[in-house]
This record gives C-alpha cells, structure tokens and sequence, in this order.
C-alpha cells in the first residue's frame, strides 16, 4: 500500500452484533451466524474483495478510499468535506456509504459525543486499501494537459537554482529558515524574484535536493543529478506519485495527497504549487482542471562554452546539463537561456567537494555543441590544480554506503551527526562508541569493523543495502479501479458502461412525489406502488399492518421514504428498520470501543435484563412506554398490565408504532428499557427529510432531538391519547408527547 | 516555454539581450534584423548578444526604426514568444523619443524646447538644474544656445533623448578634394559617411586597422567645412596630418598641428590633442585657454579621434560645442569609467558599426591569432611577490625576469617578421629592448626620436620595435604582423584591444598576438580581464605554457645601454 496510513481504527467483523449485522447486510437475524463466518472467510480473500469492489459503484469507491485514508475510521461530516472535491454531496455520500455498508465493508457508528462515524471493517479493509488508494487520483487524458509553465517556477530554473547555492552563502536562521538577504543577492544576480528563487530554494530543502551543512544550504549535486532525471531519492514521495502517474495526467490536489500520504515520517510535506518545480513533473491544466503528468526528462546538448569564459544553455539543453553546469559555474542570467560564467572561485568550489579537472571538462563538454575553447579548458586545467581544500575535524567518523545515508542520518540525528561527505558522518568525539553502535544496529546498519586510528576507514560499514522506499508496484485491479473512477468523474463511461448509480440516487431526490397538500399517506403509498411495483400494489391490502403503520408518517417524511425504495421489498427493508430503532442491548456495541479510552459509553437507553416482571408490572402501573428488545426486534409498547395466564407471564399494552393491543409473553423479552421523556417514535423512525437515510447509520438508539416535546399546562389533564397531539407532529398523542408528561 | 521553434535563430531574454546562434542557418538574417535596433554587445564565435539598450532603441527610433518594426523583427527571429515586459519596455523607450524636440528658435542665440510630455515638463520646471537650463514659454521652453549640451545631458540622465533638430553651424566652408585615383574607399567606410551625415553627428566604431582615420576625411570631404581633429596623442596628430597630405589635396599651410606655446598655428583643418585641449590657463570664458583660442574658430566639423578616450573635461567642453558637428571614432565604445551616455549625450549615438570578426572574414583587417604565454616565475621572484604588498605585486609579475627568456622564444619563432613589444612597466622594457637589440619607444622618447624610429620600422631598416604605453593608441604601424606584450596597465580591456589593433592591418599571413604572463600570479587574472573584451569580439586565446626552467636573462639584460632608448642599437 502506497500510504503511510494505518488502520488503527478500522473496525473488526467479530466486533458487530448480530442484529446490526442482519440489518446490514439485509439478511434475517437468523442467518446472521452463517454469513458472520462466510464474510470472515471472505474478506481475507483477495479475489473476492476484488470482485465485491468491482460490483460496487465508484461513488462508493470513493468514500472507501477516503474512510481508510482517514486510518479507517472518519467523521460523517469531515467525509463529507472530503466527498466534495469528488462532486458528492451529503445525499451522494449517505447513498454510497449504504452500498459498502450493504456488502460489510463499512460500518456506520455514534461516538460518545454524538458524532456520526464511518468505520472500515477488518480484516477486509487491509485488502480494500491498496485497492482503492488511488481511486482518488482523477485519470485526465494527459495529451490534452496544457502546461502552465511560470518563467521563474520550473525545473530548469529549479535545478539551476539548487545548483547555485554551491556558489553562493545561502545561510538559514536558527530556526531553520532561509535568510533573506542572500536571497535577494541571488536573485538579482540572476534575474528572478527573490520569491520564486526563495520557494525553489525550500522546494529543493524539502525534496533533499539541498540539504543544512551547519548553517548553510548545501546541494547535494547526486541527488541533484537524479532530479534531473526525475528520481528523488530523498523523497520517496515523488517516486510514487511517478508510479501513481504512469503515462496519464492526474488532476493536483489528488496528486498533493498522494504525495502527502506517501511521506515517510520525518519528510516535509511537498506545497501542492511545488509539483511544477519539479523535474520529471509538468503541471498544467485539463480542461480547467488542474493536472499534472510526468515529464520524461529530454533535451540535446545543446549548450556553448565561448572563449570568454560563458556558458549558454538554450532551452533545448538537457537537465543534466544544468546541474553539471551550475556545479562549476557562477549563474549570471536563468532566464529563457541560461548564462553562466566559469571563474577561478567556482572552479575551486567543484574542486573542493572532489570533482576534478577532468571530470569538469567532461560535463561541460556533454553540456556543449562545440569543443571546449582551448583556453577555458587550459584555465579550468590550471584552477583545478591550483585548488586545495581541506577539512580538519576530530570525532568519531562513520562510514556507509552513500544510498544508505538516508537510513542512517535518522539513527545518528541524536548525536549532532554531520554528514561531511556522502555516506560519512561525523560524531563528535564525547559521543560514545556504544552508543552509536547501537543507534547504527537500531537503523539496521550492523557495525562491522571500526576506523583505522589514521582516520582512513578500513571497513565501511553495512547497509549498503539500503535503498530509498519506492511506491510498491500497483495491483492491476487497483489501476482497474482507478481507472473506473477517473472516468466516473470525467463522467465518461468506462470499458463502454456508465456508473449512473448515483444518477439514479439523484433523479429519484430531485424529483419526489410532491406531497400535495390533499395527499394522505396512502395516497401516496398507492402512488408509489402504481408507478414501481404493480405487485406491491397488489399485496398492499395484504399488507394491512405496514400500509397502517406507514399512514401514521407526516406525508412528507413519507415521501422521502417511499423514494428511498425502488420495489416492496425494499419497503419492507425500510419499515423493519425503523422498527429496530437504532440501538441493541448489546454490551458489545460497536461504538463503544471506539468511543475513548474507556471502552463504556453509556447506551441511549438503560437496558434491564433481570427482575423484568417487577419492572413491567410498575410500568403496567403508570402506562409507562417501554423498549422491549425481542427475538424479532425491538417494540415500543405502552405497557397497561402484567398478567398470568396458566404458567405463562403475560405482558399487555398498546404497540406505539402499529397502535395495535399487544400481549407478549414474558419469556420473549429479553431486555427492557424505558423510553427518555423526549421520546418520539415518528422522529425516531424516520428522520426529517435531509436525515431520512441517515438513521442506518446510528448504532444505537440515540437520536438528536428533532423538537421539544409538548407539555399541558400545569394543573390541567392532557388530552386523550387517541386524539392527535398537541405539538403538531400529525400523531396521537399517547404516541407522542404523552411519555413526557407521564414520565 | 511558449510557441517553441527551432527554426528561428534568438533567443530573446527578460533582460533585453537577444541571443543570436552563429551557426544558425538564419544568422545573418537576424544579424541584419538587430542591427538596425540592438546593440551588439558581445559576439564570442558561437553565441552573439545583442542588447535592447535605450540608448540602442533610441538610436534606432533617430533613424526612423518604428517601434512596430523592432517588435516584428524580433518576433520574425525568435524562437519564443517575446516576453511581455519587454515589449512593453521597448514601447515604453521607444514612445520616449521625440517626447523632448530640441528646434531652432526665435533668433540665433536662443532655440525651443517643446516637451509633448507632462510630467516631463513638470520635472524640467521644478528640477532646479535643468530648470536653470531653460525658460518657460507657454508650451514649451526657450533654450539658450550655450545651454544646448548641458539640457541634453540632463534630460537623457532622467531617462528622455532629446531628439536635437535645431540647426548646426556649416562653420566656414573648405573645399577637401580627396586623392580618389590612390584609393578607394572600402564599401563599410562609405556607409559609415552616408550614416554619419544624415543627423551630422553620431559615433563610428570600427576595428583598430579598418580605416577609421579614412572615414573622417570622407566625412570632411563631404561636409566641406573646416574642421577641428582632436586626437590622443601628439603622434596621433602627426598621423592624420600624414593621411590628410596622403589622401587629399590639402596644401601643407591647410593642415596644422596645434601645439599650444610650440605652434599655436590654426588652419583650416586643425589637429590637436586632447590634453592640450584640456589644460587649464588663461581668462577665457571656460577658463580653458586652448579651448577658447579655438573654439572661436568658424568650425563645420569636429572630429573626435579615440572617443573612448575623451577626458571628463572635454565632454563639458563639447557641451559648449553642440551647434557644431561632431563625429566620434572608436574601435572599443568601452569607458572603464562607464560614460558612454556622455558620448551618446554630447557627440552623439553610435551611427555605424562593424564587428572586428566580420571585418577579419571579409579581408578588410589582418586575421589575428591571440596567444597567452604563461611563465614561472623563478624562486627568488616568488618569494618577493608573496612578500610584497598587493599594490607592488603587479610590477614584480610583469618584470619577471623569466619573460624575457619567452620573448626571445618568441621572437625566434618569428623571425623575418615585423614585431612589436610593447609593456607597460619600463624596467622590463628596456630588458626586453636590450635583449632583441630594438629601439624603444617611451614616453620620454622626443618627438623627434618617436618619428624616427616609426619610420625605420616602417621601412625595415628595424624589424623589433619596443613600445611602451605611448603605442597603445593611434600608432599606424601597418607592417607589423607580431605583437608581443610583455605587460600591462592592470586590467584594461580596452588597451588590450587597441594593442592588437596595432597588427591589425591587413597582411598576408595573418598577425600574431602574444602576451606574456607570469604563472600563479595576479596577472593571470588582470589577463583573463584584459582579453574579455577581444574574447567577446569573437577571438580566441590560446593558452601556451612556457614553464620549463628559464634560460637566464643575466646576459641580455645586463648589456649596458647605448645612447637613448629610442635609439639602443
């Protein structure tokens, strides 16, 4: 997975109840046993974690990604912050988020604080993640990028730059920033804003193309080289978002997030505007789109050594040819050509960090179309020699392989250790040789023969193996997946097939059946039978209770849930979930681990389990409504007596949902619990009409309240509880208000 | 980058210099395009930069060159699109012309201003300098005559020419026929002429040995006028006497040397010096009293000699001199000093000019072939050099004994062939005079002795000459083919240049350049200077190390001297 994240928070199968899990996955209770261990099975397959991803549609690969993005666990909102950028709205992500939820991908949890959470499910989610990693990744076709390139942003400038600060003091300040009057000397020197030259200078800081020798920046003229090349071996980072790229453009802010997500721990996030500094990069747009591709570097040598001692690099050079030349000359003008100039100074500077003679008039020569005048090179011959440098330091000197650097320079970063030459480090003398041994075998580089006392190493130590992180290779399926969400997003079929399941989602909210002032909810109902499924027209009659239950909804919410359901199966899907309200009386539940260090978040409701007839026969008492968690699900029954009949206990009252006499036995019920003062079932059960799809994504019981309950005023009765309630919600009053007061 | 194509042969830079490709197939066609706007600044052999000076640009917009026509022409050779700022600067400078027209006024002592621009002519009424320059007049300013020099220099340094269409003195008329059966003028120096006098007053820059000499006397010719010839040097003067008998008709009493105290004669075509100019005596107006002794004279034409040479005072004397006509010479429009804006102010902008390399490929000058000698310097010279202070280390370097054995390699290399040697510290010269057995020319040298000892090396009586810095300028030694220098007045590049003009003259086989240098010491670096200049032009240095142990100079150079310098053997 080519992501630093970790999914700590993803929750595990094991860890959903089973009636949450029936719900889910819309199968009966009964079968929950089953599919509980089939799923397990499953999702440790590749193939069909493969395949589920491939049936589902690419909204929800969208909100998948970004929920194990997040670590495996988000926010609804922030998710729906995130969705944005992707062209969802809230109402596209609860869909989407129902279609990974419907096939146990993803589980909707209630934090403590009431904050609605999407959690990926384990151990399905560590295959999901590579797969969706970059569904993020908005394919453009890279042939219609145009390219916005800045005269004072872009990699040539960037590595002529980087190049420069061999040349030139390029101090930074305690605080590791860059000072600004070299800067501004820089600049002027050579002819762009001191802005720019400062952003590319940190940009080269970031990608470790430059690196603080003390309190000076140093270019690292071999990573330089590799940027050239369009490899940064500092910053893994880039070398996935490459891999990422492959030959398409991908849209900037998704291609800042790979990045972003890519960064090994200690590494400088890349500023989204850097990409285009960046050799092997060109950014640009995509129909107005930002995007960004590879850029395989090319060019000729193109350049001109004169006699007078100038170096002229058209635009066509290579850039390679821009650090060679920047290595051993002074930058007059980067401009469209660049103009450099060899003086005595920059030579002995290249000399200094061992270049020789030989190897200057080498890069300068590939650099150029004609053969070096004989005077520069007899001048560049007589500097070089002339040049002496040396550095006097004593310590303790650590020697590794140079592409080991970057697995060592963390592991001594405790000791102050000064990186003197590629792959040698110095330590100061106080510094025990223990210690650092153990450092270097921490990091994984074994201590294999100590340093000569002359100084000169007799043995290197190991670790040569270490090479920088690359971005692992990408599964076909996932590139497949992507590929699928690119087009989703460009809104272009993909392998000849349109994703309309959020068309679909859309049309049907668009456009509801409006709720006529004159509609009752059958109306309604015989409305939306009539225009989905003639069967469910048919069976309506004989589906007297849910038609009786459904009527008791304000027509509006009605609406809302009747478009929520394509067939009548779907109907009855719906209906059973509201009747089991959101919550179990479960001691595991769901959102408990997650909700804080404790593990225990107090349910919505105080489950009773034991001394259940003294309860019920108190509440018989006082009409008091209760939450009776049954073998088929939860009732709310406004309890009237306890009775026995024969040797069984017998539980009477009133079904608040269906309003029908219920007499239950006492063995059926397995927990009790009373309802809050502010109990409405209506709200309950279907929320208003931005929420209607929201309720399955509680785990409990506990709902925001949609509206103060309605109280008499003190000393009068309340009215009758068959008439309709007070408050104005449609209902009766017994199924609505009235709990406050008896309560 | 924008609208790539390699098929055009500039590259136009954000700082207004132009890259022009040599061995580009459409080279001359962008050559022939920026010349008319750009400023050839360097022309090293692959890579030619032009600049979009203001100076540049204004000489151009004097010529009638159309802003529209700059913009296309670049556009026609570049290889991207123009930057935006530098279209909108060349507009910008361009629109500046003709914001100041200086023409002639109400009566002859007295010409108008008019300034299209108001906040121009705000500045020129409340900066108090240039506010003492002129009077206002309603919509526009009276200027009077004697200020003429000073406003134009005042307007440019605030960024506006002042296009000068006032009227110039014919000054009395002289009747110059010129010798047309011994010579004929080259086709550069023709056009040189024509470009001068169209505006009757600008510089011409030409190569040392293309003719510059000849062009003024053409420019008198066609002007008939009488005319002042201010030159650098008394030698100098003695040279255009000698071109002005060989190339017109001019009887002897119509040329003079103006010698001050010695012969203050003045004839209709006086030459004169410009430290003679310059000396300050006397209770005239300017307090300069060569200056006005001579400036009373009915002057047509003024001819600057060596313009890169004028003195500071000269240039506030020509600003007496701005109703004359004023033609300036050069082969290097380099100051040290950086007032060429004084040249262009107050002679006049560059109105012709050729490269030293096309002039070389066209035969017109000799092909030259510029060597650096470098030579260790013996131990003992070492050890004073690391020793001595900064100031002193120049002249032990240049008088490194182990030179003259170089110069006597070098000599011997070329041996049948006319040769100069020329430095700038005398010890070493006259060791070096001694040692090839020539004359030497310095600058206690009489008159008398100079000419001498020109003319035995013209004539070949000598085949060595040694010259100190007298020779640098204006020294017509055309059968010298091998320069040999020994040293040098630090950095200078334009003494280097002038130096190899001195065998510049065309000649079968070519010239030879050679300047000697002691190893790891300051003068490799005041020689890296020096040949900036020429390296630009398109020449190259080749490096030749002569460090193997020197031969010992003991014996040459302890030979007593005989008689004067200028005449050792």
């Amino acid at each position: 997975m080519p992501s630093s994240t970790e999914l700590r928070a993803a929750w595990q199968l094991q860890d959903i109840p089973d009636d949450a899990l029936a719900d889910f996955l819309r199968i009966p209770r009964t079968e929950v046993g089953g599919r509980r261990a089939a799923l397990a099975r499953q999702m440790r397959d590749p193939a069909w974690i493969a395949a589920t991803l491939e049936g589902l549609p690419a909204a929800t690969l969208v909100i998948l990604h970004l929920v194990i993005e997040a670590g495996g666990l988000i926010p609804d909102d922030h998710l729906a912050d995130l969705a944005e950028p992707f062209g969802l709205s809230e109402r596209d992500c609860v869909a989407a988020i129902h279609a990974a939820i419907h096939c146990g991908l993803a589980v909707p949890l209630m934090s403590r604080g009431q904050q609605r959470k999407i959690a990926a499910v384990q151990p399905a989610a560590a295959l999901v993640a590579p797969l969706v990693a970059g569904v993020d990744l908005l394919e453009l076709p890279a042939a219609e990028l145009v390219a916005a390139e800045s005269p004072a942003r872009n990699p040539r400038v960037f590595l002529a730059v980087c190049a420069a600060a061999r040349h030139t003091e390029i101090k930074l300040t305690a605080s590791g920033l860059i000072h600004r009057t070299p800067v501004k000397r820089l600049a002027k020197q050579v002819g762009i804003d001191d802005a720019s030259l400062d952003a590319l200078l940190r940009t080269g800081l970031c990608v470790g193309v430059l690196a603080a020798d003390g309190e000076v920046v140093r270019p690292d003229l071999a990573a330089l080289a590799a940027a050239a090349e369009g490899r940064y071996p500092r910053y893994p980072a880039l070398a996935a978002l490459a891999a990422q790229l492959g030959d398409a453009a991908l849209d900037g802010s998704s291609a800042a997030a790979l990045v972003g997500r890519s960064l090994p721990s200690g590494h400088a996030s890349l500023p989204h505007q850097a990409l285009g500094d960046l050799p092997g990069f060109v950014v640009g747009t995509v129909k107005g789109i930002e995007a960004c591709r590879r850029q395989p570097p090319g060019g000729a040598a193109a350049g001109h050594v004169t006699p007078s001692f100038e170096v002229f690099l058209p635009p066509e050079s290579r850039l390679i040819d821009v650090v060679h030349v920047g290595g051993c000359c002074e930058w007059e003008r980067l401009d469209r050509a660049f103009v450099a100039r060899i003086t005595r100074p920059s030579i002995a500077r290249a000399v200094a960090v061992g270049d020789t003679a030989e190897q200057i008039l080498a890069r300068l020569a590939a650099a150029s179309r004609h053969p070096i005048p004989q005077n520069v090179e007899a001048a560049i011959r007589d500097w070089a020699g002339g040049a002496m440098s040396a550095t006097i330091a004593t310590g303790h000197v650590i020697v590794v392989d140079a592409s080991a650097s970057v697995r060592v320079a963390p592991a001594l970063a405790r000791f102050a250790a000064r990186e003197v030459a590629p792959g040698v480090f110095l330590v100061d003398k106080d510094e025990r040789i223990r210690d650092i041994t153990v450092a270097l075998g921490r990091a994984g580089v074994q201590h294999r023969e100590a340093l000569a006392s002359g100084g000169a190493p007799s043995g290197a130590a190991a670790g040569s193996e270490a090479a920088p992180a690359v971005a692992a290779a990408v599964a076909p399926e996932a590139e497949r997946l992507r590929a699928r969400v690119s087009a989703w997003r460009r809104g272009e079929p993909f392998e000849g097939v349109r994703d309309d399941f959020l068309d679909k989602h859309r049309a049907a909210h668009t456009a509801p059946p409006a709720a006529q002032p004159g509609d009752s909810p059958r109306a309604l109902l015989e409305r939306w039978a009539a225009r989905l499924d003639p069967r469910a027209r048919r069976d309506l009659p004989r589906l007297a209770a849910i038609v009786g239950a459904l009527d008791l909804l304000p027509a509006s919410e009605l609406a809302a849930l009747l478009d929520d359901c394509d067939d009548l199966d779907q109907l009855i899907a719906a209906f059973a979930r509201l009747a089991v309200q959101r919550t179990r009386p479960s001691p595991q539940q769901p959102s408990q681990a997650g909700a804080g260090p404790r593990g225990q978040r107090p349910p919505a409701l105080l489950w009773q389990t034991e001394d259940l007839r003294e309860r019920l026969r108190r509440a018989g008492q006082h009409g008091e409504a209760l939450a009776l968690d049954l073998a088929t699900g939860v009732r709310h029954v406004e309890i009237s007596r306890v009775m026995q009949r024969g040797t069984t206990w017998m539980v009477l009252g009133e079904d608040l949902a269906s309003a029908d006499a219920v007499a239950l036995p006492l063995d059926a019920i397995r927990a009790i619990a009373a309802l809050p003062d502010d109990f409405d079932i209506d709200s309950d059960a279907l929320d208003d009409d931005d929420d209607d799809e929201d309720d399955d994504l509680d785990d409990d019981l506990e709902a925001p309240p949609v509206r103060r309950p309605w109280r008499p005023a003190e000393g009068q009765a309340g009215p009758p509880g068959h008439v309709l309630c007070p408050c104005g919600s449609g209902v009766r009053y017994r199924s609505c208000c009235r709990a406050v007061v008896t309560a | 980058m924008i609208s790539v194509s390699a098929e055009h042969p500039a590259i136009v830079q954000g700082d207004r210099t132009v890259l022009l490709e040599v061995d580009h197939v459409r080279y001359e066609e962008g050559r022939d395009i920026l010349s008319r706007f750009a400023e050839l600044e360097r022309s090293p052999e692959h890579v030619h930069t032009y600049r979009l000076s203001a100076l540049a640009l204004w000489n151009a917009a004097a010529l009638g060159v159309k802003t529209d026509e700059v913009l296309d022409g670049l556009r026609a050779i570049s290889r991207f699109e123009l930057p935006g700022h530098v279209e909108h600067e060349i507009r910008d400078l361009m629109a500046r012309h003709g914001v100041c027209r200086l023409v002639d006024g109400p009566d002859p002592a007295t010409l108008v201003l008019h300034v299209q621009s108001e906040p121009v002519r705000l500045h020129l009424s409340r900066e108090p300098k240039l506010a003492a320059l002129v009077r206002s007049a309603g919509d526009h300013f009276l200027v009077p005559v004697g200020h003429r020099g000073a406003l134009k220099r005042g307007l440019l340094a605030v960024g506006y020419p002042v296009e000068d269409t006032a009227g110039l003195v014919d000054g009395a008329p002289l009747g110059v026929a010129v010798k047309h059966d011994s010579f004929t003028p080259y086709p550069y120096q023709t056009a040189a002429v024509r470009a001068f006098r169209a505006t009757g007053h600008g510089v011409v820059v030409l190569p040392c040995g293309a003719g510059k000499t000849l062009i003024g006397v053409l420019a008198m010719a066609e002007l008939g006028t009488r005319t002042l010839v201010l030159t650098s040097s008394r030698e100098a003067a003695a040279q255009w006497r000698r071109e002005l008998r060989a190339r017109t008709w001019l009887g002897d009493d119509a040329v003079a040397i103006y010698e001050g105290a010695r012969n203050a004669a003045v004839a209709p075509v006086t030459i004169t010096t410009y430290s003679m100019l310059s000396k300050r005596a006397g209770s005239g107006t300017t307090g300069y009293t060569h200056f006005d002794r001579l400036s009373r004279e009915p002057w047509g034409l003024i001819i600057y000699d060596e313009v890169h040479l004028v003195p500071a005072p000269i240039f506030r004397l020509t600003a007496e001199l701005q109703a004359r006509r004023r033609l300036g010479l050069t082969a290097t429009l380099v100051r040290e000093d950086g007032r060429e804006h004084d040249v262009f102010a107050l002679i006049g902008p560059k109105r012709y000019e050729v490269g030293w390399r096309v002039l070389e490929h066209s035969g017109h000058i000799a092909a030259a072939t510029c060597f650096e000698v470098r030579v260790a310097m013996p131990a003992e010279v070492t050890a004073s050099y690391a020793v001595a202070p900064p100031r002193d280390q120049p002249r032990i370097a240049a008088e490194n004994p182990a030179k003259l054995a170089a110069l006597r390699a070098l000599v011997e290399r070329h041996a049948g062939e006319r040769i100069l040697i020329m430095g700038t510290y005398l010890e070493s010269l006259r060791a070096a005079a001694r040692l090839v057995g020539s004359p030497l020319v310095t600058g206690d040298s009489t008159h008398r002795e100079r000419e001498a000892a020109y003319a035995a090396f013209r004539s070949g009586e000598v085949r060595i000459l040694a010259l100190s810095r007298v020779g640098n300028f204006a020294i017509d030694l055309p059968e010298a083919a091998v320069l040999i220098q020994i040293s040098g007045t630090m950095g200078s590049r334009q003494e280097e240049a002038q130096r190899l003009g001195r065998v510049l003259r065309p000649k079968p086989g070519g010239a030879s350049f050679y300047t000697i240098v002691s190893r790891h010491s300051c003068e490799e670096e005041l020689a890296l200077h020096r040949q900036l200049f020429l390296t630009e032009q398109g020449y190259r240095f080749f490096i030749e190390d002569m460090t193997g142990p020197p031969a010992p100079p003991e014996a040459a150079a302890s030979r007593p001297p005989g008689g004067s310098d200028a005449l050792l053997n």
